[in-house]
């Protein structure tokens, strides 16, 4: 009986996927890049051709290859001589792990927030639509840099200040998608046939509300990912001798106009990731959410 | 529309009240500020006497209503680095910030609105689909690396623009791009769907059957009403830019309050941070009753709705 339904499921899956993967270009390029971005993350160690923090005074500013540089460096070597794009793929380790921390936890606040001012109502609506009010009203990227200065940087607490100030999305979508599940007759006869509230929110409403969680997650995931490059950009962000692509465009800035490589690599990664985060979480959104709808 | 606006004036009071509380939390949490304001070479007797003086031996709560009473007389406290007055230090940059932010917030609106109106002529069609693709690509790229690419091309490589500073109108030109770039997706994409929503309504058919010109119906009957959402966003994306505009300050060295801010974090001079803060958040809070009260007075509905 088990090993049927299995059996007939997974027959299912394949003939389904190409088809709704089907004239979505976008949702499939970004796929298959941010597939490639996780695969060059977490095999750093065996894809990177030096060691990302080895210094050489000998090979200071080397040239990418296309630029009159030598395959020993293929992307060139930066100011202190470190190999351009063995740092440039260790990088990739921080934006992926700062952009997932921070966008996870950012899920948890707002979708507390959104939930139980939805759910509730009454005074917990207002109370959450005034610390939303709050959390807009103050410039958020002024704001980190202050408590990073104060706090310290690192990268635990660069997730905790984007968290602290990204996660106004997820409250004020999810208080309305949970307000209109909440009034939903399952949920009614949920709880007239004396469900409890920790019942319904984790077995009513929160299915009901997952899809809204995934497609903002996304999103904000992407945010995270450029404001943390901005923030070790600024210097107060993840700290040298760190490969962060934000700091590895602040330290190119000194070499502009000797070595212009140096910012546009950097940029071009971060622009490419950000890029697949936001298609596949558009795909995402039109797979889940029918046209029409959203 | 009387008792919507004494509402909504109430709301903009209170979250002024929590930002001013979180502002100055912002600076109590830096540690002792009698040894901050003292500076270096404070004997332990100056520290005292400023404890006194600035009532920092007070309880918090008194402390805040002393600092809150002083913040409304325009006393925004002095610099930790130059001694200045805080409020003079900002009045001075805010010409800079504010010229930016207009001069972004136009810069976007007139090439995103009509941008907007000839996509929703024809959704879908080429122009359609590069104009979504490039709003697209625009939210993916970082604005200081915008800035620094635009500053390769114009300052270094065909070097006819200035890359920094604020000597004459020309350099502005580079961060208004800058930031014109980063706020083009959000108008184009409303006044496109304003745009597509309205040109399908009945009065655009009427309209057309009367045997208007098509740029008749489309810039003097549709346009105004797609254009509503666009012009309350408007008001609060220049909140936005007046807060974001640090990065890109700091990338184009224009003397405005966002780089003002940059250096005093850099520098621990955080009654200067502060008072940014402050000021900042509350013009956004009023700009956001301003949006409030534009959308009740275009569309009326607004106001009774609960």
């Amino acid at each position: 009986m088990t090993l049927s339904s299995t059996s007939s499921s997974r027959g299912k899956i394949p003939r389904l996927l190409p088809a709704r993967l089907a004239g979505r270009t976008g949702f499939c390029i970004g796929l298959v890049l941010l597939t490639g971005f996780i695969f060059i993350a977490v095999f750093a160690p065996f894809i990177a051709p030096h060691d990302p923090y080895t210094q050489s005074l000998m090979a200071r500013l080397k040239p990418p290859v296309w630029a009159g540089g030598t395959w020993e460096y293929p992307f060139g070597t930066d100011g202190y001589g470190r190999d351009y794009l063995s740092r440039l793929i260790y990088g990739t380790r921080i934006s992926l792990i700062v952009g997932l921390g921070a966008a996870a936890l950012a899920t948890v606040i707002g979708t507390t927030l959104g939930v139980v001012a939805g759910v509730m109502g009454g005074y917990a609506n207002r109370a959450v639509s005034f610390i939303i009010a709050i959390r807009l009203a103050l410039p958020s990227l002024l704001l980190a840099l202050a408590i990073l200065q104060i706090a310290g940087s690192g990268v635990f607490v660069v997730v905790v200040v984007l968290a602290v100030t990204h996660w106004d999305r997820f409250a004020v979508v999810l208080r309305t998608a949970s307000r209109q599940v909440a009034s939903q007759d399952y949920v009614i006869r949920a709880r007239a046939m004396g469900a409890s509230e920790m019942r319904i929110l984790r077995s009513e409403i929160f299915p009901n509300v997952l899809n809204h969680i995934v497609i903002i997650f996304t999103f904000e995931m992407a945010q995270c990912i450029l404001a943390a490059a901005a923030l070790s950009f600024l210097g107060l962000g993840i700290q040298a001798p760190e490969p962060s692509w934000g700091l590895m465009m602040s330290e190119g800035r000194a070499f502009l106009v000797i070595n212009p490589w140096l910012i546009t690599i950097a940029g071009l990664a971060i622009m490419l990731l950000v890029l697949a985060v936001n298609l596949v979480g558009d795909g995402l959104r039109d797979l889940i959410v029918p046209k029409g709808r959203s | 529309m009387g008792a919507y606006f004494v509402r909504k004036l109430i709301e903009a009071a209170a979250v002024c009240v929590a930002v001013s509380i979180i502002a100055f939390l912002l600076v109590q949490s830096t540690g002792d500020l009698a040894v901050a304001m003292g500076g270096l070479d404070a004997s332990a007797e100056d520290t005292a006497r400023l404890r006194e003086v600035y009532g920092l031996d007070q309880s918090f709560v008194q402390q805040y209503l002393s600092w809150a009473g002083r913040v409304l007389h325009g006393d925004l406290g002095q610099s930790y680095f130059s001694q200045e007055d805080v409020l003079t230090l900002i009045l001075e940059r805010l010409p800079v910030t504010a010229t930016l932010s207009v001069a972004s917030l136009l810069l976007g609106l007139l090439i995103s609105i009509p941008a907007g109106v000839y996509c929703a002529m024809k959704p879908d069609g080429w122009f359609d689909r590069s104009c979504l693709g490039l709003s697209v690509l625009g939210q993916a790229m970082p604005s200081y690396w915008v800035g620094l690419l635009l500053i390769l091309l114009f300052g270094v490589t065909f070097r006819i623009l200035p890359i920094s500073g604020t000597q004459s109108a020309a350099s502005y030109v580079m961060p208004s791009l800058t930031l014109a770039w980063f706020v083009f997706p959000v108008f184009l994409r409303l006044s496109r769907a304003g745009m597509i929503d309205v040109l399908s309504s009945d009065y655009i058919r009427t309209a057309r059957a009367k045997g208007l010109s098509e740029r008749t119906v489309l810039f003097k009957h549709a346009l105004r009403n797609a254009i509503l959402p666009v012009v309350s966003v408007a008001t609060v994306q220049f909140g936005f830019l007046l807060g974001g505009s640090i990065v890109v300050e700091s990338v184009f060295s224009l003397n405005g309050i966002g780089l003002l801010a940059w250096s005093a974090i850099q520098r621990s001079d955080y009654p200067v941070v502060q008072a940014v803060v402050l000021i900042v958040a509350i013009i956004f809070v009023l700009l956001n009753v301003v949006s409030d009260l534009l959308n009740a007075a275009l569309d009326p509905r607004l106001t009774s709705e609960q």
